[in-house]
């Protein structure tokens, strides 16, 4: 726990990679704000740190719709960004409601992805320590091993806009769809993303999605602000002549990944868009889940959670 | 020329220049040369015995000075557990004495470094082996062992009082015509304050100086002193400045100690800090309570019965009373039949220890929930079924209530807050998406004094210091000490100066139960009245003096000049011509007979608007009244301030707080500020704050009595209530999330 | 008129503050007193820096400080909050939970409000870090310093560094249009005494005079 660590600040991908091969446990440096949050409590145990601050990953653009985010870039920064704003502002809406006006200034874009769940199986120096049942919980993806949602606001975003992650290795380059990226954990709760030893992430692309203008992400918390979702769902609604035409949503605080919500972008389909219709929709947002007593009201609030953000996705289509 | 009195004015702090440069200092803020760092090793099971404990690795650690475990042990000794002493120990299960493990994150070693960094990585080391007992972490596993306690506040655990003889309590409630009966939940909460624990200890021979968060200098050093085997004068406790106490920095925690024998045996200053996760585990807590509420009334509104019976949670290591029915039902209204009862639970968990409000803070919460519910079943206004049943006097105690200003509070707060334009139907208030309501209720705590010294010393530039070894929490003593001194002395405010933090300064009582300025200002006073006495003494014989010869009796001191008819005299002169360094005077001012004939209590009303989101059911407090009757107010902005404090404390336990424990291992689930969440700015509404400011001059020569403490009483309830008003749906489980809202309701079980 | 503020040597410059730090060595004068009046300049604890022991594997890194460069002997481990604290004796900056869920480390780093605690001094190299010892000019408070006074917008004053350099940066970045907007951006600050709403007081009175 918090043992001593070499470091080396790298100015191109190629030196960071070569950095990152040549010693078992070397990690990427970025924002720091997982990093060395678990690093203290012993969870994450980096031999060497590679800091790629300096890459040259910190754009933020929207060119032909499509928006193309640096890995390095600034949770702050891509949430000032007012393009991006405008064609998505689900992802905008995600990243000012997470966590800190602080932390947001660090936690690189990159590094929001590779975030860990806050709970006792990622927050402590020993892999087989068990967990309590808790109020937080995720009921969709779950397995003995792992119970935790996952943290990321930004990711439940980018997987309803079927974002796709850009990873460099010393063996090239490879875009990852973000479904892709994420896995559930099941029996290797440490394994939360497919990604590679020594790959880093280097950008996001967002497709062009000209309907994600009508995009939103709500967020449910005990506190207002500074807080993990209980619950959080992204909505794009195209909507035609007051009926839905195509939808994407996703979910967050319920996933031990952020959770694509298919059944209910298909039972959107053709409802029309108003209460009745998301509500009926929304019923179906529980299917599969798995409860005990203190996480079973995340069925009931994920729904409630639907209707509520597509009838503000509504709200700005209309 | 003349001085305005600043007392009962809003003056801004003295010490607030040092607090926004970042110079103030606290505990883990003091440098001393050759300082080493030292880590806590914690017990990562919840109940059993240390099999192994290999710190080889750890011990050849770069930079590692020394280790300490129940096989290399540092000897520590009880104390006698005597509060006047100011000997209580916040937990009687000392560690590194044994293989014994009570809870999960009990200390079991103690690793001292050249670095902080060094001494983390080292603790980290250690390899411990334990043989492991299935601990008792939930209500569920406590049963069997849930008893009643030997006495509560120094009374039995189970009082009865009924004003019809021969039958009981519970026939009593059960003839009452309109009856409420419902169980409130409150869960463990932290105090969580910003500082964590932290002791630089520094021996210089054989006198030992703790650079200590503290709430209690004379306790801290009483207890230090014992744990030891020294006598007290060796032990120096130094506390300027304090990050947040509530309760967690009063008794003398091991940690504490721990750094002061490895710095003895290291023979150099070792400092500890404690890191947010460990500041979870020992170093105190509010325990959990489940309460069962019977409150009878005939349909005039009247109170006949009411009965509020308690479990709270207390430790294996360490037994602690919450007493939740004793502090506020015994008394608080005027009801003719009452019994309350307490019983403990005792939990692998470390000692809970005072926390803001101890009782008074679940026990009104109860209390205040079931008169709204029992005004909903009357259908007769909160407000009025609250003065319908106003206590006059202290039945329990039998003596009248020594000032006594709750009406107005109700009245001035409900004026303020509006509350007569509210629709009393539940459910009634929609604004977009969000339902609206409104609640209110009581608060209460009792006014506590205790001995207290303060010295004054007037210096012949005209300038004067005043000390005491008492504290200031972010309270405003700093303050108010110069207020009242100058105030007494006849200086202007400016030219005077105050210590605190120090326990060689003259004694103090602690900074808890709300008790400070009413034990310590009136020893200010008089210490200050006998300086000006000194004075005008020396200047009515003084050969040089154009008062000299006059009666003392026939002089004033203001703004630093003495004053007899139209003759003037500065200060300064007269100290200067004295030959004196200072004018100088200890007072030491105590409570005398008062307490037999009077019962002492500060009072509130605590009005709240919330709005609860009719899908999500996320409750936002929008705004909040709080009317206080704490006698007279010293310093209007500082008060001001404890009372919005409170009212954020009440927010935090009616709406986020909630320390989890994981009922497999015992260990809290949310030791971190992340998962345990007290408010942020974004969940705090504007405060408006009334005071009565009426002094309570049976109690002492100032008429005060304490504000850090009444602040959150009644604040869960108030909301609470207002949830209800807002949605028909009560919560009487804290804290009120959004699950307590979308889950179906429990039964009702108002009878009407 | 009763408003009066002790003259702390905090507010003096920076090269006084260290002169002071020479004269007084390892000095261990006590900050227990606190005053209403002008004080002796020589009973301020001025923070020295600890001793020197340097830990094996420590690497030179030079940090810029309010303006000034500290040569330092540091781990590549040792926090920026740690080195800010333990080495170069700036203890304005706090650690309230050492994880990132509190604010009490926060300071500025190139202009932007970070936290300190997060942050590997090795990695703040060649940046302008400013802190809580450093937003005051001389002995003139900065205006958000005197409105936190004003205003009581604190208790106990621990968290109120983080609070403060905080509340500069709201101002700076402009998001203090609205109450709601100023409780939403203050909100990564915790104050366990609950001073919030005197803070958002202070912020409104002070964003005006801090357009600077």
């Amino acid at each position: 726990m918090s043992a001593p660590f070499g470091y080396e600040a790298v100015k191109t991908e190629a030196d960071a990679i070569k950095a990152a091969g040549g010693t078992a446990g070397a990690m990427y440096l970025a924002g720091g704000t997982t990093l060395l949050d678990l690093w203290k409590l012993g969870a994450m145990q980096p031999t060497k740190l590679i800091d790629v601050n300096a890459l040259p990953y910190s754009q933020v653009s929207v060119a032909s719709g499509t928006a193309r985010l640096g890995a390095m870039a600034r949770m702050s920064d891509a949430a000032a960004d007012k393009d991006l704003a405008t064609h998505f502002p689900v992802l905008t809406e995600s990243l000012l409601l997470a966590a800190s006006a602080q932390i947001r200034n660090m936690a690189s874009l990159g590094g929001n992805l590779l975030q860990r769940p806050r709970s006792f199986t990622y927050r402590n120096p020993d892999p087989t320590a068990t967990e309590a049942d808790g109020r937080t919980d995720a009921i969709f993806g779950v397995s003995a091993k792992a119970r935790a949602p996952h943290p990321s606001d930004f990711a439940v975003a980018l997987t309803a806009l079927d974002a796709s992650v850009r990873l460099r290795r010393a063996a090239g380059e490879r875009i990852v769809r973000i479904a892709d990226f994420y896995r559930e954990p099941g029996n290797e709760p440490q394994r939360l993303t497919t990604i590679l030893p020594g790959e880093l992430i280097t950008g996001i692309e967002v497709p062009a999605l000209p309907w994600a203008r009508h995009s939103t992400y709500v967020k449910i918390r005990d506190r207002a602000s500074y807080q993990f979702a209980i619950v959080s769902v992204a909505v794009a609604l195209r909507i035609e002549n007051g009926v839905v035409r195509e939808s994407r949503v996703a979910a967050g605080g319920v996933g031990t990944r952020p959770w694509r919500l298919p059944l209910v972008e298909a039972a959107l389909a053709d409802k029309p868009a108003e209460v009745a219709g998301f509500e009926e929709a929304a019923a179906i947002a529980g299917e599969g889940a798995k409860t005990h007593e203190l996480n079973a009201y995340k069925i009931e609030l994920l729904k409630r959670t639907v209707v509520r953000a597509c009838l503000k996705a509504a709200a700005i289509a209309g | 020329m003349s001085t305005e009195t600043t007392l009962g004015k809003p003056v801004s702090r003295v010490d607030g220049r040092l607090k926004v440069t970042g110079a103030a200092l606290y505990a883990a803020d003091h440098p001393a040369k050759g300082i080493t760092h030292a880590f806590l090793i914690k017990s990562r099971i919840g109940k059993g015995r240390i099999t192994g404990f290999d710190s080889a690795e750890a011990e050849r650690a770069p930079g590692v000075l020394g280790l300490w475990s129940h096989q290399r042990s540092l000897k520590l000794y009880l104390t006698g557990d005597n509060f006047m002493e100011g000997t209580v120990l916040g937990e009687k299960f000392l560690p590194l004495q044994s293989d014994q493990i009570l809870y999960h994150g009990q200390t079991i070693g103690f690793v001292v470094a050249e670095t902080y960094e060094q001494a983390r990585h080292a603790a980290s080391l250690v390899r411990v082996k334990y043989e492991e007992k299935p601990p008792v972490a939930s209500w569920e596993a406590a049963k069997q062992k849930t008893a009643e306690p030997q006495t509560v506040d120094f009374q039995a655990a189970r009082i009865s009082r009924t004003a019809d003889a021969g039958a009981s309590v519970q026939e009593l409630f059960d003839g009452c015509e309109v009856k409420v009966e419902a169980t409130y939940t409150t869960p463990i909460g932290h105090h969580a304050t910003i500082e964590p624990h932290a002791t630089v200890a520094e021996w210089v021979g054989d006198q030992i100086t703790i650079h200590n968060c503290s709430q209690w200098m004379t306790g801290q050093q009483a207890s230090l002193a014992e744990v030891l085997g020294i006598p007290a004068e060796k032990v120096r406790v130094v506390c300027p400045f304090v990050g947040g106490g509530f309760g967690c920095k009063a008794t003398l925690w091991m940690h504490t100690a721990l750094a002061v024998v490895a710095a003895r045996e290291l023979k150099r200053p070792v400092k500890i800090v404690l890191t947010r996760e460990q500041a979870f585990t020992s170093n105190g807590h509010r325990p959990a309570t489940i309460q069962e509420l019977q409150l009878g009334s005939g349909k005039d509104g009247r109170i006949k019965a009411l009965r509020h019976l308690v479990s709270s949670t207390s430790s294996e290591a360490h037994e602690f009373v919450e007493p939740a029915a004793h502090r506020t039902s015994l008394n608080f209204y005027s009801v003719p039949n009452v019994e309350v009862a307490q019983k403990l639970a005792p939990l692998n968990v470390g000692a809970p220890t005072w926390m803001r409000a101890p009782g008074e803070a679940p026990g009104m919460f109860a209390l205040e929930s079931a008169m709204d519910e029992l005004a909903l079943a009357l259908k007769i206004d909160p407000v009025v079924l609250r003065l319908l049943n106003y206590a006059e006097q202290d039945l329990h105690k039998k003596a009248p209530f020594s000032s006594k200003h709750l009406r107005e509070c109700y009245e001035q707060g409900a004026e303020r807050f509006g509350w007569a334009k509210r629709n009393p139907e539940p459910k009634s208030q929609r604004e977009g998406d969000w339902w609206i309501g409104q609640g209110m209720a009581s608060a209460y705590y009792p006014g506590y004094r205790f001995a207290s010294s303060a010295r004054v010393r007037l210096l012949a530039d005209g300038t004067a210091v005043v000390a005491s070894a008492t504290h200031d929490l972010g309270t405003g003593m700093y303050t108010i000490m110069c207020q009242v001194a100058a105030e007494s002395l006849g200086l202007p405010m400016d030219k005077v100066r105050s210590e605190l933090g120090d326990s060689a300064l003259p004694p103090a009582t602690i900074a808890g139960g709300s008790m400070s300025t009413a034990s310590v200002m009136p020893a200010v006073k008089a210490a200050a009245e006998s300086v000006r006495k000194k004075l005008i003494a020396l200047a009515v014989k003084d050969p040089k003096s154009l008062l000299k010869g006059m009666k003392p009796e026939e002089i004033t001191v203001e703004a630093g000049v003495l004053a007899g008819g139209e003759k003037r005299e500065p200060v300064t002169g007269v100290i200067q011509r004295s030959g004196l360094a200072a004018i100088e005077a200890t007072e030491t001012a105590r409570p005398g007979e008062e307490g037999r004939k009077f019962s002492f209590y500060s009072y509130g009303a605590q009005f709240a608007e919330v709005k609860v989101h009719a899908m999500t059911g996320e409750v936002r407090v929008t705004r909040f009244v709080s009317a206080m009757d704490i006698g007279r107010v010293l310093n209007a902005k500082t008060a001001r301030s404890q009372v919005i404090g409170g009212v954020v404390w009440g927010i935090g336990m009616a709406l986020h707080e909630e320390s989890v424990l994981d009922p497999k291992t015992g260990r809290f689930i949310t030791a971190d500020l992340g998962a345990y969440h007290v408010p942020v700015n974004a969940d705090i509404p504007k405060i408006d704050v009334i005071f009565t400011d009426q002094p309570d001059l049976n109690f002492n020569s100032l008429g005060v009595r304490g504000v850090g403490e009444i602040g959150i009483t009644g604040v869960n309830a108030a909301i609470a209530n207002a949830v209800f008003h807002a949605t028909g749906v009560r919560v009487r489980d804290l804290p009120i999330t959004p699950e307590r809202l979308l889950t179906p309701p429990k039964v009702p079980t108002t009878v009407g | 008129m009763p408003d009066s503020e002790p003259s702390a040597s905090a507010g003096t410059s920076r090269r006084k503050f260290l002169g002071q730090m020479a004269t007084l060595g390892g000095g261990v004068a006590l900050a227990a007193e606190v005053a209403g009046a002008p004080v002796r300049k020589a009973e301020r604890v001025i923070p020295p820096v600890p001793a020197s022991y340097v830990p094996p594997g420590a690497l030179d890194v030079t940090l810029k400080v309010n303006g000034e460069n500290r040569a330092l002997k540091l781990e590549a481990r040792t926090t920026l909050l740690d080195a800010l604290r333990e080495t170069c004796g700036l203890t304005g900056t706090k650690k309230g939970c050492d994880h990132g869920a509190c604010g009490a480390c926060t300071v500025h780093v190139d202009g932007r409000r970070v936290l300190s605690c997060l942050t590997l001094a090795i990695a703040a190299q060649g940046r302008e870090i400013t802190t809580i010892e450093g937003i005051a000019k001389g002995d003139e408070l900065h205006p958000v310093q005197k409105a936190f006074i004003e205003c009581d917008g604190f208790q106990c004053g621990f968290c109120t560094p983080g609070q403060i350099m905080s509340a500069t940066a709201c101002i700076k970045e402009g998001h203090t249009g609205s109450e709601e907007e100023i409780q939403e951006w203050m909100s990564g600050n915790l104050c366990r005494c609950g001073a919030y709403p005197n803070i958002i007081d202070a912020i409104k009175l002070a964003a005006p005079k801090s357009k600077a």
